[in-house]
């Protein structure tokens, strides 16, 4: 019964509203047709900037990337399949250098060391994020194939050798200086790291352009 | 050497002198120590208790061979009034509850990128009025940030132990989800990945290039 009622009490009174909205409109509005069509051009035209923004545009899609990246860099499957050889490998790699120096570590997957002092390397330590910052950087930049293969090629190699000199000096200050471990651990290396993987990228840019200027 | 590589072997410098000066402060002026303190305080007010019945104690680490300073100490009314229950039931006068800990590295947490930002403010080079929008900015996104990940560490432990604490989510969908973003954001190269993506939504078009070098940003 209720519901009927207001059912059918419904459309006259939005009617009424409506008569009554239209019927102030001309009073109540400050506003010149001309005005108002001034300002919803205007509204557009800011959003319209936003989205065309070349810089936004990029950005947005940098964003999405690191998205996709660390939703995909945290699965079971990437940490086992991708990331664990990743550790180990540079564990090696590492251990191999200071053996050459007469340190005589030991090395166990993703473990270097021996019974004085040894590191592991984890997540985080694998510079695994920072050759994402760069290749999401790359790939989104407008540029060709080529220069972006080079620049992928050229990018991930400094950057490999880069983390290899971080694991391999955390060892050895580790060694040497293990009151300066943490700090060149949690707060120089790892900033060091993604500004030069920043200035890696700015190079990269720079490249491009004045070879693009060039031809 | 091309104008780019000096522009940015000069604020690469210019930064590293920066933070260092920062880092020499904070470790050795006991900086470190004030900021703790202020991250144990925010964190009680904030998380002192939690959810349906949780209640967080943030107490000063005092086990100086690690690297943690903070100790969370996770306890809930709920589990706190079956134990008083049981306690009466035995006729005991006293009983003992198990808590939840785990440590904090409130550096590597919240004052790592707070540095890192501030410093990458200061050195980046445009005019300093245009800096103070991107500062307070940066420094809110950090704030929330941090909070945020003290919160879903939280919820996560309670979680672990809903059957003891009766907080936080059954095992389920829910609970993985917290589980995943957790992996994500508990590591510390993950909060400088996300300042670096906040400076560069809110410097990287303003930056000035001296005159002669190449544009960094895409022209349309």
């Amino acid at each position: 019964m209720y519901v009927e009622a207001s059912l059918a009490l419904t459309p006259k009174k939005t009617k009424k509203m409506a008569k009554k909205k239209n019927s102030n409109r001309p009073i109540k509005s400050n506003s010149t047709p001309k005005a108002d069509a001034t300002l919803s051009r205007s509204r557009t035209i800011n959003w319209q900037e936003i989205k065309s923004n070349p810089i936004n545009i990029l950005l947005a899609k940098f964003f999405g990337l690191m998205i996709l990246f660390y939703g995909l860099w945290a699965s079971p499957f990437i940490q086992v399949n991708l990331i664990e050889p990743i550790s180990c490998a540079y564990a090696f790699l590492a251990g191999t250098f200071v053996n050459l120096f007469g340190y005589s570590v030991s090395i166990v997957r993703d473990t270097i060391g021996n019974s004085d002092f040894s590191i592991s390397i984890k997540n985080g330590c694998d510079g695994v994020e920072g050759l994402a910052i760069f290749l999401c950087a790359i790939l989104i930049y407008p540029a060709m194939v080529g220069q972006k293969l080079k620049g992928i090629l050229l990018g991930f190699s400094f950057l490999i050798m880069l983390n290899l000199i971080r694991v391999i000096s955390l060892y050895l200050i580790g060694v040497h200086v293990p009151s300066l471990f943490d700090v060149m651990h949690e707060s120089i290396w790892q900033v060091l790291f993604i500004l030069l993987t920043l200035v890696a990228l700015f190079k990269w840019i720079g490249w491009v352009k004045s070879s693009n200027a060039n031809e | 050497m091309n104008n780019l590589s000096k522009f940015l072997i000069k604020h690469l410098g210019l930064f590293f002198i920066i933070y260092t000066a920062i880092l020499l402060v904070v470790q050795f002026g006991g900086l470190k120590n004030n900021f703790s303190e202020l991250f144990r305080k925010n964190a009680i007010s904030l998380f002192g208790t939690f959810g349906s019945g949780g209640e967080v104690q943030f107490k000063k680490d005092k086990n100086k061979d690690n690297v943690y300073d903070v100790l969370a100490v996770l306890s809930s009314k709920q589990q706190k009034q079956n134990a008083r229950k049981e306690g009466v039931k035995k006729g005991l006068k006293q009983i003992n509850i198990k808590t939840v800990k785990f440590p904090i590295n409130s550096w590597n947490f919240a004052g790592m990128l707070i540095v890192f930002y501030l410093v990458l403010i200061v050195v980046t080079p445009m005019k300093w009025v245009q800096k103070i929008l991107p500062f307070i900015l940066g420094m809110l996104f950090i704030y929330l940030f941090t909070n945020f990940k003290i919160w879903v560490s939280l919820l996560l432990r309670f979680s672990e132990y809903h059957e003891r604490f009766q907080v936080g989510l059954e095992y389920g969908i829910l609970s993985k989800i917290v589980n995943y973003t957790y992996n994500i954001i508990s590591f510390p190269f993950f909060g400088l990945v996300m300042v670096l993506l906040i400076w560069f939504l809110t410097c990287f078009n303003k930056i000035k290039l001296p005159e002669d070098t190449i544009e960094l940003a895409y022209d349309s």
